[in-house]
């Protein structure tokens, strides 16, 4: 290989790095968007996260208490209801309808959520 | 009173079933603008008017008016059992009871831990002053004498578990959203 073949070569290779670095970065910020697939809610500090959810008809969702302190997860229309979760228990709901199911914590009101399926 | 919601950890149960939770009588949403439910509010607003209530009967007592005096206290004494059951136990049943072991390792437990238990303490000392005052269904022996004593002891008991209660609220209910 010749010097100028490596000098090719070397371009090529920085052009095609940097393409990625800009091409790669809206990919990685996509990725960070709520995510369609997400299936899980985590209950921490007071918050269920994410806040809203977006998943499939016929998806399971499932709350985890990652909080010291009990919680639950009820529907505001009455459409599932968990018990007092403690630490680190779970509750999972199957939606077979679409729509948008909002729900809260029975203990702390004002911890709100919402599930849309689609 | 039944509720149709399914409420087991996989959520598929759809059987009617007794709720027995008195709690759920109330709405959810409170009225203070916090993050407490309905009943914790209520309970809150009945809670000072109690201890008003108490201040204005030990005003009755200087006055010498002893059986509005009595009437007033012993009013008090059975709203605060009508609403421990009704809220405060149903709501420490519900998240302190399953959690005891943690109780003093975290601010949210204790203040309940602590005002539960000096709360019943008032409680039962409320309910012996008034058994001893209004019968004689005590023995001799067990009945007090020193009246003032034991009222003012109890007057200030209750101030304190008051306190402690506006404690719990604001670890439960205005700490974790502020």
């Amino acid at each position: 290989m010749t010097r100028k073949n490596v000098r090719i070569t070397g371009l090529a290779a920085l052009a095609m790095i940097a393409t990625l670095t800009v091409v790669g970065f809206p990919n990685v910020k996509a990725n960070d968007q709520p995510s369609e697939a997400a299936t899980e809610v985590k209950i921490d500090n007071f918050v269920f996260g994410p806040q809203t959810i977006t998943v499939p008809v016929g998806s399971t969702v499932t709350w985890i208490n990652k909080d010291d302190i009990p919680h639950t997860t009820v529907s505001t229309d009455g459409v599932f209801k968990s018990k007092v979760l403690d630490t680190d228990e779970k509750f999972s709901f199957k939606f077979t309808k679409a729509g948008t199911f909002s729900y809260f914590c029975s203990v702390h009101p004002k911890m709100t959520g919402k599930v849309v399926v689609q | 009173m039944f509720s149709k919601v399914p409420e087991n950890n996989e959520g598929v149960l759809n059987l009617p079933r007794i709720n027995f939770t008195v709690l759920s009588f109330f709405p959810i949403q409170g009225f203070l603008g916090t993050g407490a439910t309905f009943a914790a509010d209520l309970n809150l607003v009945v809670q000072i008017i109690m201890g008003t209530g108490l201040i204005v009967g030990w005003f009755l007592a200087k006055r010498q008016r002893y059986r509005a005096h009595g009437i007033c206290q012993t009013s008090v004494l059975f709203l605060n059992l009508l609403m421990t059951g009704l809220v405060m136990w149903p709501s420490f049943q519900q998240q302190v009871k399953p959690a005891l072991t943690k109780a003093l390792h975290n601010r949210y437990y204790e203040a309940a831990t602590i005002h539960a238990v000096f709360g019943t303490v008032a409680e039962l000392l409320g309910l012996y002053i008034v058994v001893v005052a209004g019968t004689n269904v005590i023995p001799q022996s067990l009945r007090f004498k020193r009246w003032k004593l034991w009222m003012r002891a109890e007057l200030v008991l209750w101030m304190i578990v008051l306190g402690m209660g506006f404690g719990t609220y604001y670890a439960w209910y205005i700490a974790p959203f502020r």
